[in-house]
């Protein structure tokens, strides 16, 4: 299979800046270090790390809602590959509809101003003008395809519960058929119950729109669940990637170990006995 | 506390179709204090626009039978007990104190001058459309209407104050209307480019406010051309308390600017190749517009009192227009609160017309705001 | 067990006003908290579990108020008192909150004033409910800053709290609540904002200082994970009502509530392939039908007709 990503020696670095009235830029601060992979078409590669380890930071530059110091990232799109840290923001909007982002925070993402109707429908009015008559019942399919009945075009976000809002987020990431959709965080805020529900769909609307998911998650079960493979990022590097199955039964790095260690079982005859961060000399 | 947010909405299939203004407006009608403020601003406004009706009098007309007189009681009975459906005001009988040669009034109960709703009376025009000659109240052509009592020259005080609140409360709103299209215009611009243009409207910001405002305001106005007309000077007046009172709101309007742009929704737009201009109209200004009005009925007072101070001081506007700034400069020795204390009545209207104004904004903001911003 | 109740709830409904009407938020609660253990309350959002631990603490806040029902509370050597029945702004409700009852919530941040020293903020929360000098109170504050495991505590006591990780701030919290020796320390969510190594530290913290100062635990958290590595008794909360009570090795491993079995079947372990279980599919509105808890074998109760109940359990 072609990679879909390829992703090589991205780095994310931001000025610090001097306080006072002249503001010069004293130094830097790096984010994301050299960070290399390859994601393969309707593949599903999980990014997993600590708060502060750069993963959000990552796929934010890969889709470009900020810009890499240095690196690339190759996309295969419908017309050919491109690097997506050349391109400037015009030549990316029309990349934009091949590759959509899946929000932690299903009450922040969505504008409580438009109805859902409007908010799942935005993608079409910017990439599909011309077909304007077609959008309504374009939405409605989609919506249905989540999971949610035809009334809520009309209503607004805020009548929704959580699970609900992560699927009006879903439904607009998927109405332009992207190939790569990066859920950061996506099942995260969400309540155990509802958090299995949107797994579930998210698996099938893979199937049926043969999609590739980047998935960054904090939550190690879920990403051993739902994941091929995974990328353990820290301090803005990826210090061990691999199959899930690999990487969770025989972590190699130090700093793999001490997350997995750190999860809790369910059983309460499992008592967890978290390794100790100074004596594998982490910070 | 997001579960506590949860249980007071578990029944959201009622609201479900209402908007968040539809839900703001349910919230703001229960603060009583502020829909009363909301409808006492409605109606002075309201009696402002249609001031030639209203007023009994030309603002300039003078009774010369009546100067310093006192308002006049409105009465149902009459010294003889008898009631009377319609009710009447006494004329004055004046006489000089021989020993302080002062004027000195009382009713004079054998004149008795019913009021008379929506008769004619003085002819007027309105709004420079057709002439007509119908007021509110008024009472017969040789009898006279003094509510609010008159001033030096005879002038009604009442009528005055009426036809100063279209001066006074239109400046307000057209002023912050100014207000509003600079500050959202320099805070949006500041907010939105971020870094160098930022920094450089910041610190312009910040030197435009550390200056004095009332001296800043005298040195302006004395910069008006003397002959400039009363309508050019009124416009002058506005441009110069809007030119100082921007800085706040551009303030307020660059940090909800910065706060937004990094929303996950705002974030969301950008991802799915939304043009700047939709990302500003369709999802940013939506946004802080609750906010932006709110802000502006808390900075109408401010201008209102600041035209009341200006025109106070002389350097505001000026007699033949009539605002409750220039209705005041007639009370600036403290012989009028001993003897003529009536003609601080246009300050009353100042303070209640602050005051609604500052309820109004305040219930506005709770509203808007339930949860500090996070419209969930 | 023969621990005695240190609290009892009895029928507690909380109502939440808005402008649509009056929504029941908790709709008649039960439940024990015995002395000396670990008590958790699990739920998802919308359950009441927060609720529950306000309205014990007296936080409950317009629009939102207590309708009816008794949160009995026997302190070691005092008598019984309800809760709800002390006045407002009474010494003896200040001396309940904070003193033998104390609270520890999600974000750290929110609990602690950014502009005092950690020291003086540990030290101010001792002196308002204990008689002390000011030095001995800054000696205790220093002696419990080293036991939830600050290091060099008597530097950082003069450290504001932007100095510190999320971890360290929520052992400071901790050291807050438990200075003035509370009988009942409740954790709202207290790992949930925190990584899962920091998560793993704090639960650590918690347990030793549960056996090693004496003090009952409430524990209000949405995962059961947590619930159980640190639980001793369980209670499973749903739409304000309480499903099922039982010990944690009852609850986790022999639940009886269908929704306690769903909730258990939708988290994905190491072992789960396929598709997930999702309490919707296991789940009919009828298993949610307001049926009165009864108690069944081993003191396990569950809110289910006695038909619905394995025989072997009844």
């Amino acid at each position: 299979m072609t990679a879909l990503l390829d992703v090589s020696n991205l780095s994310v670095r931001f000025p610090v800046m001097e306080q006072g009235i002249f503001r010069r830029q004293v130094s830097e601060m790096t984010a994301v270090n050299k960070v290399s992979f390859s994601l393969p078409q309707g593949g599903n590669l999980g990014i997993v790390g600590e708060s502060g380890s750069g993963k959000t930071t990552l796929v934010r530059a890969i889709l470009r809602a900020l810009d890499p110091s240095e690196g690339a990232a190759i996309f295969q799109s419908q017309h050919g590959a491109v690097d997506l840290c050349q391109l400037n923001q015009d030549q990316l909007k029309p990349l934009r509809k091949e590759m959509q982002m899946i929000f932690q925070d299903p009450f922040a993402s969505l504008n409580p101003r438009m109805k859902v109707g409007e908010i799942v429908a935005e993608p079409l009015v910017i990439h599909e003008p011309e077909s304007a008559e077609s959008h309504r019942e374009r939405v409605i399919d989609m919506l249905e395809r989540v999971g949610l009945d035809r009334d809520a075009v009309s209503r607004f976000p805020h009548a929704f519960s959580g699970g609900q809002r992560q699927r009006i987020g879903i439904a607009r990431a998927l109405i332009l058929n992207p190939a790569l959709v990066v859920c950061d965080e996506a099942v995260s805020a969400l309540d155990v119950s509802v958090q299995a529900q949107v797994l579930n769909l998210l698996k099938d609307l893979q199937q049926d729109m043969n999609l590739t998911y980047l998935f960054v998650a904090h939550d190690l079960n879920v990403v051993r669940y739902f994941c091929d493979e995974t990328l353990v990022m820290y301090q803005g590097s990826i210090v061990e990637s691999g199959p899930v199955d690999k990487l969770f039964e025989h972590p190699v790095h130090d700093y793999t170990k001490l997350l997995l260690s750190a999860i809790p079982s369910i059983d309460p005859d499992q008592t967890l006995t978290p390794l100790d961060r100074s004596t594998l000399g982490l910070d | 506390m997001t579960s506590l947010r949860n249980q007071a909405t578990i029944d959201k299939a009622a609201t479900a179709e209402l908007s968040s203004a539809q839900l703001t407006w349910l919230r703001f009608k229960r603060h009583r204090l502020a829909v009363a403020s909301g409808m006492f601003l409605i109606a002075i406004y309201f009696v402002a626009a249609f001031c030639e009706f209203f007023a009994p009098y030309d603002p300039s007309w003078r009774n010369s039978k009546a100067i310093f007189a006192p308002p006049q009681e409105i009465h149902f009975v009459d010294e003889k007990g008898d009631f009377h459906l319609r009710p009447f005001v006494y004329g004055y009988h004046l006489h000089i104190n021989p020993d302080t040669w002062v004027r000195e009034y009382e009713e004079d109960k054998s004149q008795r001058y019913p009021l008379r709703f929506f008769a004619g009376g003085i002819e007027y025009e309105f709004w420079n459309l057709f002439r007509a000659n119908r007021h509110f109240v008024t009472v017969e052509a040789n009898h006279y209407l003094h509510f609010f009592g008159t001033d030096k020259l005879g002038r009604d005080i009442f009528s005055r104050v009426i036809y100063g609140a279209r001066i006074s409360l239109s400046l307000g709103l057209i002023g912050v209307a100014l207000t509003i299209v600079l500050g959202v215009l320099i805070g949006g611009l500041a907010g939105y480019l971020g870094g160098r243009v930022d920094n450089l409207i910041q610190r312009s910001i910040e030197v435009l406010q550390s200056i004095p405002t009332l001296p800043l305001w005298m040195a302006l106005s004395a910069a008006l051309p003397v002959h400039w007309s009363p309508l050019t000077v009124y416009f002058g007046i506005i441009v110069i308390l809007s030119l100082i009172q921007w800085t706040g709101l551009a303030r307020v309007v660059r940090g909800r600017f910065l706060a937004l742009r990094e929303e996950d929704f705002v974030v969301a737009a950008r991802l799915m190749g939304a043009s700047q201009f939709r990302i500003i109209t369709r999802h940013l200004l939506p946004s802080f517009m609750s906010h932006i009005i709110t802000t502006a009925t808390l900075a109408i007072p401010g201008m209102i009192l600041a035209e009341t101070a200006l025109s106070f001081l002389g350097v505001g506007l000026r007699s033949p227009v009539v605002s409750w700034g220039v209705l005041l400069q007639q009370a600036q020795n403290y012989q009028v609160i001993v003897l003529t204390p009536w003609l601080l009545i246009p300050g009353v209207f100042v303070i209640l017309v602050v005051i609604a104004f500052n309820l109004l904004g305040d219930g506005m903001r709770d509203a808007a705001d339930p949860y500090g911003g996070n419209a969930g | 067990m023969t621990n005695r109740n240190l609290v009892s709830i009895h029928d507690l409904h909380v109502a939440f006003d808005s402008e649509l009407g009056t929504t029941e938020a908790l709709k008649g609660i039960d439940l024990d908290i015995k002395h000396g253990r670990t008590t958790a309350i699990v739920g998802e959002s919308g359950s009441g579990k927060s609720i529950t631990a306000l309205a014990m603490m007296r936080l409950i806040q317009r629009p939102g108020r207590v309708t009816s029902g008794q949160i009995l509370f026997t302190p070691a050597g005092k008598e019984t008192i309800d809760v709800l029945q002390i006045p407002d702004n009474s010494d003896e409700l200040f001396d309940l909150r904070g003193g033998k009852m104390a609270m520890i919530f999600q974000e750290p941040m929110t609990a602690l004033s950014p502009v005092h020293t950690i020291g003086d903020q540990v030290t101010e929360a001792i002196l308002t409910h204990r008689q002390v000098t000011k030095a001995e109170a800054f000696a205790r504050a220093c002696e419990m800053l080293k036991r939830v495991g600050i290091n060099d505590a008597e530097q950082r006591m003069n450290q504001y709290p932007f100095e510190f990780s999320g971890g360290m701030r929520q052992r400071v919290v901790i050291a807050m609540a438990l200075v003035c020796d509370p009988e009942l320390l409740i954790c709202d969510e207290p790992t949930t904002a925190l990584d899962v190594t920091i998560q793993a530290e704090i639960l650590a913290l918690i347990r030793e200082l549960k056996s090693a100062l004496d003090t009952s635990v409430l524990f209000i958290t949405h995962d059961l994970a947590v619930v159980a590595q640190l639980a001793d008794d369980v209670v499973v909360m749903h739409r304000g009502r309480v499903l099922e009570v039982g010990t944690v090795r009852q609850i986790l491993k022999r639940p009886v509530h269908p929704y306690t079995q769903a909730l258990l079947a939708a988290i994905p372990t190491p072992a789960t392939t396929g598709r997930l279980d999702t309490v919707a599919e296991l789940l009919t509105e009828e298993n949610l039908l307001p049926y009165p808890l009864v108690t069944i074998k081993d003191d396990q109760k569950v809110a289910l007709p006695i038909d619905q109940i394995p025989e072997a359990l009844r």
